[in-house]
């Protein structure tokens, strides 16, 4: 094979066809094909599996169950008969001190070790947990906090000495308290930091490991056995991982890569539709010295297979050094450590490449190979029949193929690439109409006016192509840029200055007195609200499974415990919409909530609140301001019906910069109490962004380059035809200055409308993004309506000067008398 | 040789030389010519002799290697590009083999196309006129490809007059058509040519079209002879 006259031909085409901007458009578009594809596959992967690293080493057992109150001790029971292993976790959220430095953190106690999965820690410990006085950190908390192994941290009113680092441990938890960097305490511990009072936000586990049938069994028994209110896990059914914050993020930038993977098909297809039309008289003339229609194929694919080896080789390197710069980026916010790769997976942008470059290539190389010798006579330039739609059907097939490859969803394959297509049609359509009215009107104010509207009659195709492609460039990459900005930007100042920026909770009924002189003496205005835990039981009576449909039964406030209070006065930022304020054993109802469990003034409605039941009945509906950074509760309560449960009592206030002071005080006086700090989790928020941030520019660097390339093959597919317009220009009068000056004015035209449309289109995401997603109120952006349509213009120039020199007037006639 | 006032074209010692790896390639060296004022002449000759690059040369197009070329007492290669475009514009016009007619325009925009580059104020009409006058009246608003390669060649013809020229070149205008269509073409060439008061300078190798011509010049060798001696 590769002593074969068609291989070693192909060898030496492979390097002098370099000399071809098609040939070298094509070699750079399937690298980027290749370096985004195994990019995203590879950084994708490992996030992926970091997470939700598919086994019971990440969830530490089999089976789990879980609660916010402790659980019965019958469940380990049970599972000892049944010969499994199992452990207790008890854990919460607080703040960690030390050195008047505090850091949000999630603190574990556990019973025994993990009956799956194992605790890695820097160096070996002589035990498997922690022991007395002892805790156990993530590097988060040494980072964060400047602490070294020795240190003490201070958790509620009980100080722990670090000893080990934390590389990884299996049941980080879910949601976003998975991110708060994690503590190991011993067992027992916790109880001593006087943190567990009725009010803090607690999780209490059972966890449990064994062969499949004793899981089964013990499954079985529990779900027969456990409360409501008490979930259970199987590790196979564990799927609100897969909600987590970074994988929705990693499913994002796989998204986004996808448009820069359709970009790079469609450089590749359009540039080998060039390389096909400029290798035509070439393989005729090989055929008329005698190379069979085989050994021409043969030829062809073995230089197509030449590029292809290249540019994996090439593209692979690059994805291996942009993945450790991602990872470099999200360092710090992921567990460590991030589990390798395996070879597939960083082949899989070489393999999509190749299916790409076979799909697109394989009609190109057939037309090829059907090249007439006759041809050879012709003085000419050949045009090619490109049979149809045939190379185009097969185009796109094998770019759904691929894509639904890529993204492993072949209905959110279809659906997007069905939206783009429309999306890139409309576009197209509307910019090419556009450019062509907008030149009608404006010709007679200027010189060449009446040329440029002939000119953009006369282009109406590649605006079709080009317009669609930048503008949804532009779009894309201004619409991520700016929603995370927004997001960041504007919550922030949405809050006004005087919102409390501080939560306290688990405030103890003894407490009570005493931080409310507290607050007082540093003057700070404050309402303290009487929490109590429950669960929302009956409706008039009726168990909830009897009177609510299956959809209400699903409403995510009854699969928790709700923060009820009781109170005289209607909270500030609560409008009343319907009924009574508070009569004797009355409830008022938040508005969404009455709706969406179809709850109506006068029903009657029961809670479990802490094993005892509590009935009132709805006497008014009021509408809550959610994003007040107040306490905010579904139930308020008259007071009087919650009057023999006993609560514990929560605050908000306003903390300026240099009252630190207060919360020091706070922490010091009441070690028990959990205060959390808004604008540091803010902080830990606004850094996770902003890494993502970065993670997606570096994304859309690649793609913005994937785009110029497609756009300068767009340019130069029709260069010959551009020549020769101007050739016939110059003959019919124009001078070079002229030309040059209408090809300015073109590409100035086509650039402005691209960004001009991408700015309508990023207003228009970013709209719905804002109300939908965001929920901040929608606003313009002025500066995009100016900016994006001066660097479309700016770059249709740059990249039209670039691609198309002018030619002289001496050579103007011999392009025309060529073209006969 | 004297040039008058009545001389449109004046070339004195033409040369034009080519590089070639092989070295230098000389296509003719000495070429003197003089046309009138509504004059028309014929430049034949076999392929590869130098006809087209000659017309070039004439048309201010191409600059000799050495020699001059003088259009309405002008050297054009004095001229700055901008002042020899807008001369080119007001004085010359071609017609060719190829048509060269822009595809996605309708006959109507095409003719409109020099008038367009000199900023004309009412090109729709006069492009319009033009047509009417090659009889496409009712082919204006149809692009090339709906066009036959006659009725291609008579928007060509309507483009080359609506500027009004006072030189016209042809190069082989009929060697694209089959010999009825070519012969009509040719008759609406020389009857505009007259009614214009035009100086019509025709590239062919076809000996029956150039004695059509007043004067017909045969390049051979890299001379230029007129055939009548």
């Amino acid at each position: 094979m590769i002593n074969s006259v068609p291989f070693r031909l192909a060898v030496k085409q492979s390097v002098s066809c370099l000399k071809l901007s098609e040939w070298r458009a094509l070699l750079f578009a399937l690298m980027m094909a290749i370096t985004i594809s195994g990019l995203m596959a590879a950084l994708g992967d490992r996030i992926e599996r970091t997470l939700m690293r598919q086994g019971s080493a990440l969830l530490g057992g089999d089976l789990l169950l879980s609660h916010t109150r402790p659980l019965e001790h019958r469940y380990l029971s049970t599972a000892d008969k049944l010969g499994l292993r199992h452990t207790q976790v008890t854990q919460l959220a607080t703040m960690a001190n030390h050195a008047e430095n505090f850091l949000l953190v999630t603190v574990r106690s556990l019973t025994a070790p993990y009956p799956s999965g194992q605790i890695e820690l820097d160096s070996p410990s002589p035990s498997p947990l922690p022991s007395s006085g002892e805790a156990w950190a993530e590097i988060g908390v040494y980072e964060r906090l400047g602490l070294q192994p020795g240190d003490q941290i201070q958790l509620g009113n009980h100080s722990f000495t670090l000893t080990r680092i934390i590389r990884s441990a299996p049941d980080r938890g879910r949601g976003f308290i998975s991110f708060n960097p994690q503590l190991i305490i011993p067992e027992g511990a916790l109880e001593g930091t006087g943190l567990l009072g009725p009010g803090a936000r607690m999780q209490y586990r059972q966890l449990f490991a064994g062969s499949p049938d004793q899981i089964k069994v013990l499954a079985t028994e529990l779900q027969k056995t456990i409360p409501s209110g008490v979930q259970l896990t199987a590790l196979k059914n564990d799927e609100s991982q897969q909600n987590s914050a970074l994988t929705k993020s990693s499913s994002y930038l796989r998204l986004s890569a996808l448009f820069a993977l359709l970009i790079s098909a469609m450089t590749i297809f359009l540039s080998l539709r060039r390389f096909t039309q400029s290798q035509f008289k070439r393989a005729a003339l090989l055929k008329s010295l005698g190379l069979s229609e085989r050994q021409l194929l043969q030829l062809y694919i073995s230089q197509l297979a030449i590029a292809w080896l290249i540019c994996s080789l090439t593209g692979i390197s690059l994805a291996l050094v942009l993945e450790r710069l991602g990872l470099f980026l999200l360092q710090g916010l992921l567990p460590q450590p991030i589990p390798d790769a395996s070879w597939f997976v960083y082949a899989t942008g070489a393999i999509l490449g190749g299916a790409i470059l076979l799909g697109m290539g394989i009609p190109a190389l057939l037309v090829l190979q059907k090249s007439n010798t006759s041809q050879l006579l012709q003085s000419r330039a050949v045009r090619l029949s490109w049979r149809g739609r045939l190379p185009y059907v097969i185009a796109l097939f094998t770019l759904i193929v691929c894509s639904a490859l890529y993204l492993n969803n072949l209905t959110l394959t279809l659906s997007l690439i069905a939206i783009l297509l429309i999306a890139g049609i409309v576009l197209g359509w509307l910019g090419a109409y556009i450019a062509s009215r907008l030149t009608q009107r404006l010709a007679p104010y200027h010189r060449l006016g009446h040329l440029l509207n002939s000119r953009v009659i006369q282009q109406q195709r590649w605006y079709r192509v080009q317009i669609p492609v930048i503008c949804l460039l532009f779009a894309l990459l201004s619409t991520n840029l700016i929603a995370l900005n927004d997001l960041l930007g504007r919550w922030q100042a949405q809050l006004p200055a005087e919102t409390p920026n501080h939560f306290l909770i688990n405030i103890q009924e003894w407490e009570r007195a005493e931080v409310e002189q507290l607050l007082q003496q540093n003057g700070i205005v404050s309402t303290l609200w009487p929490i109590y835990r429950g669960r929302l039981t009956k409706v008039n009576g009726q168990p909830l499974a009897d009177v609510l449909t299956p959809e209400q039964l699903d409403q995510p406030s009854l699969k928790r415990e709700l923060n009820l209070t009781s109170a005289t006065g209607i909270p500030e930022h609560n409008r009343l919409v319907a009924g009574r304020w508070q009569p004797q054993g009355g409830v008022s109802i938040e508005q969404k909530e009455a709706e969406e469990l179809g709850l109506e003034i006068g029903d009657q409605i029961s809670f479990d609140i802490a094993g005892r039941e509590a009935t009132a009945e709805i006497s008014s509906i009021r509408t809550v301001r959610w994003d007040s950074f107040q306490p905010n509760f579904y139930f308020i309560f008259s007071p009087g019906v919650l009057e023999n449960f006993t609560p514990s009592y929560m605050t908000s206030f306003h903390l300026t910069d240099n009252s630190a002071d207060v919360s020091r005080q706070l922490i010091s006086q009441f070690p028990t109490l959990t205060l959390i700090d808004v604008r540091q989790i803010l902080s830990q928020l606004q850094q996770l962004l902003e890494r993502l941030s970065l993670l997606s520019t570096l994304l859309m660097l690649l793609t913005s380059s994937a785009g110029l390339v497609l756009l300068y093959v767009t340019l130069t597919q029709e260069l010959e035809q551009r020549r020769y317009e101007n050739a016939l220009l110059q003959t019919l009068g124009a001078s070079q200055h002229q030309c040059r000056q209408l090809d300015q004015l073109e590409m100035g035209l086509i650039g402005g409308l691209s960004g001009l449309l991408a700015v309508v289109i990023t207003e228009l995401s970013l709209w719905s993004v804002h109300q939908q997603l965001l929920k901040l109120e929608p606003a313009l952006h002025p500066y995009l309506w100016v900016s994006l349509p001066l660097i479309g213009c700016g770059l249709f120039i740059a990249v039209s000067q670039l691609s198309h020199r002018q030619q002289n007037l001496n050579h103007s006639y011999q392009t025309l008398i060529n073209r006969i | 040789m004297t040039q008058t006032m009545d001389t449109v074209v004046s070339a004195q010692h033409l040369a034009k030389q080519f590089q070639t790896q092989a070295g230098s390639l000389a296509l003719f060296s000495d070429i003197n010519l003089e046309i009138a004022r509504g004059e028309s002449i014929a430049i034949i000759g076999p392929s590869g002799t130098g006809k087209s690059t000659l017309l070039s040369l004439l048309a201010g197009l191409d600059q000799p290697s050495s020699g001059q070329v003088r259009l309405n007492g002008t050297d054009l290669n004095q001229l700055s590009d901008r002042a020899r475009a807008e001369f080119r514009n007001r004085h010359i016009s071609f017609v060719f083999q190829a048509f060269h007619l822009l595809p996605d325009l309708t006959a109507e925009q095409n003719v409109m196309l020099p008038l367009q580059i000199r900023n004309h104020k009412n090109a729709a009409r006069e492009a319009q006129e033009w047509l009417c006058k090659v009889g496409l009246e009712q082919r204006m608003h149809h692009k090339p490809a709906e066009l036959s390669g006659g009725e291609q060649q008579r928007v060509a013809i309507a483009r080359s007059f609506a500027t009004s020229p006072s030189l016209l070149f042809a190069d082989e205008p009929t060697g694209n058509l089959d010999e009825h269509t070519g012969e009509q073409i040719i008759e609406q060439l020389f009857n505009l040519n007259q009614e214009q008061n035009t100086t019509l300078i025709l590239i062919t190798h076809d000996e029956t079209l150039a004695r059509r011509c007043q004067r017909a010049l045969h390049l051979h060798n890299g001379t230029l002879r007129e055939i009548n001696e």
